[in-house]
């Protein structure tokens, strides 16, 4: 596309050229403007693919279309990288920079052809509205670019709009990562450990490994809230190595029939360095491989399909019990299951807790486990009722608040005493099953 | 030294709006910068629509139908952009025009034509050949049906 030299001007040449023209909009009579980071998704892998020159060619023909689109007010900005910042005047109403945006993500999803490759690209654009959100090209910058990370986050080819709470959030996440950081170090972290049963004998047969946190200002964090945080910023390796080694030497001091379950995070698999870790925990511990099981969800398996199948056979040749966490939830691959070595489907909590259609789904998982030679475990049992239909169903185990909450490490001997106790007493077993 | 052609195909959704008469008028408008711009820049090719989809072929040197082929992507008159083929190749398809019009000439060619362009969208893989082969057969078919229309009513004017 040719350019006239009107629309070349609309072109900044630097960004205190980008500041200054937001300084000269501030002062004028009507100050509606709207600052819009344009970010091209997965732009760093086509550079290393295709090789920088090509890449740059292709930021060229991205800021040419850009300019096809402007109005005659409008100003856009090459930053660093693969990201425009724009500069929209006037914007009477987040309506008119959400039209624009959208006809941005459009143009930039369309194919470029560059040195004879078609290249397909998608936009994501975040969006801050002047003067409420901030009368600075720094200001307004920077939460363009909270919206275009939250643009991100929800996938590719997206608009978002600034809000303030998104700017909330941001540093309340940021604050939690560096406590999280901190809880590493002064070792607020602590694993509990909640009971598994034995439907049939309602002995005590095992414990899975449960994470905390106790914050010292916002009291028990949710690991669904630290987890994730801890998975994007490199610390989940270091964590599930310290979890796995503290369940390790806790189940070596148990019963020898007792088996420890600990739940590992996709993250973990990819490490290349996770087998290692368990011969370590065990070693150290000095705890047999059978007496480990390993959790993990069908997310692990979705998004690295080989790999992780031929790491699973390892853990099982190595003696290491396998489990597959929250069985009923994701996509939950019947065909996939038959061909994984799994000992153990945990039943999620959410179709123990369900009605008579959820029952006949924990009938049939059941029956599958016994046909496949797995043990099945109906996971969150918290009232006589669902423990006795998922004793008809069929499954082999179970964990929930009628076994008992989990516990820190110093209150195990006393649930061993409990279980053991209640075994003893035939009657209050008789009256359970009635 | 002969320079290569370099062809590409897409397939775009139609975003023209109005009655079939005006689109058609509309189609003509952008038929006729096209056969401007191509002629000057040695690109030829063919352009097929109907209400709802547009396939086009661009064919000449490969930078000359870069520069036209991204005029045509800031052009918000159609949308979903899909190329079905692109690379060198040995002889142009249509090297006798700058940009020829595949319309439709027969009602049964409508739903064949849909159907493969929707085939082309879901799948860009394994249509390309087939798109390619019908815009050329509706282009052939144009061609004789104007022949043989040309020569019948020189029969009648005398």
């Amino acid at each position: 596309m040719e350019l006239t030299p009107n629309t070349l001007a609309q072109m900044l040449e630097s960004r205190e050229c980008f500041d200054r023209n937001v300084a000269n909009l501030v002062q004028e009579a009507d100050p509606s403007f709207a600052v819009l980071l344009v970010g091209l998704d997965r732009f760093k892998g086509l550079n290393e693919t295709l090789g920088t020159a090509i890449g740059d060619q292709l930021l060229n023909t991205a800021s040419k279309r850009l300019l096809s689109a402007l109005r005659e007010k409008d100003r856009v900005l090459r930053m660093p990288r693969d990201e425009f910042a724009i500069l929209l005047h006037p914007v009477r109403s987040a309506n008119v920079s959400d039209i624009v945006a959208e006809r941005f993500v459009d143009l930039l999803n369309r194919p470029f052809l560059v040195q004879g490759q078609v290249i397909n690209l998608t936009a994501s654009i975040g969006i801050a509205l002047a003067p409420q959100s901030g009368i600075d090209g720094d200001t307004l910058l920077r939460r363009a670019g909270i919206a275009l990370q939250c643009a991100k986050s929800i996938g590719a080819g997206k608009i978002r709009l600034f809000e303030p709470a998104m700017e909330d959030r941001l540093i309340a996440r940021r604050t939690l990562i560096s406590d999280l950081r901190k809880a590493l170090l002064l070792r607020q972290l602590e694993v509990f450990y909640q009971p598994q049963v034995d439907l049939a004998s309602e002995a005590l047969i095992g414990f899975e490994a449960l994470l905390r946190w106790h914050h010292p200002e916002r009291g028990w964090v949710s690991p669904a809230e630290f987890i994730p945080l801890a998975e994007e910023n490199g610390l989940i390796e270091t964590i599930g190595d310290w979890v796995l080694r503290t369940a390790c030497q806790e189940a070596a001091k148990l019963p020898q029939h007792i088996v420890m379950a600990v739940n590992v995070s996709p993250l973990q698999f990819r490490t290349g360095s996770f087998l290692r870790s368990i011969e370590d925990a065990l070693t150290i511990a000095g705890l047999p491989a059978n007496r480990l099981e390993i959790e993990i969800t069908e997310g692990v398996l979705l998004k690295n399909g080989q790999d992780v199948v031929t790491m699973l056979n390892d853990l099982r040749a190595m003696g290491v019990r396998l489990a597959m966490d929250d069985f009923g939830t994701g996509y939950s691959s019947l065909g996939q299951l038959s061909k994984l070595p799994f000992n153990t489907i945990k039943i999620d909590r959410s179709l123990i807790a369900g009605g008579p259609k959820e029952r006949h789904i924990v009938r049939a998982i059941a029956m599958l486990g016994t046909a496949l030679g797995m043990t099945t475990l109906a996971e969150g049992i918290e009232t006589e009722e669902q423990l006795i239909n998922t004793r008809s169903e069929g499954c082999n185990s179970a964990q929930g608040y009628l076994f008992g909450k989990a516990v820190p490490a110093s209150q195990l001997a006393a649930v061993l005493t409990r279980f053991s106790r209640k075994r003893s007493s035939k009657p209050e077993i008789l009256e359970f099953a009635s | 030294m002969k320079t290569e052609t370099y062809q590409i195909l897409y397939c775009s959704r139609n975003r023209l709006q109005g009655k079939p008469a005006e689109i058609a008028a509309q189609v003509n408008k952008i038929l006729q910068s096209a056969r401007r711009n191509n002629s000057e820049a040695g690109v030829t090719g063919a352009l097929l629509f109907n209400t709802i989809l547009f396939a086009q072929v661009l064919e000449g040197p490969v930078d000359r139908v870069e520069q036209i082929f991204e005029s045509i992507q800031c052009d918000p008159r159609h949308a979903d952009v899909t190329v079905l083929r692109s690379g060198p190749v040995e002889t142009r398809f249509f090297a006798e025009w700058s940009m020829a019009l595949a319309s439709t000439p027969s009602e049964q060619s409508i739903p064949l034509m849909t159907a493969t362009l929707h085939a082309g969208l879901a799948d860009p893989s394994q249509a390309g050949e087939e798109v390619l082969s019908l815009l050329r057969n509706l282009v052939l078919q144009e061609e004789n049906w104007a022949l043989h229309h040309r020569r019948s009513s020189s029969i009648i004017t005398p």
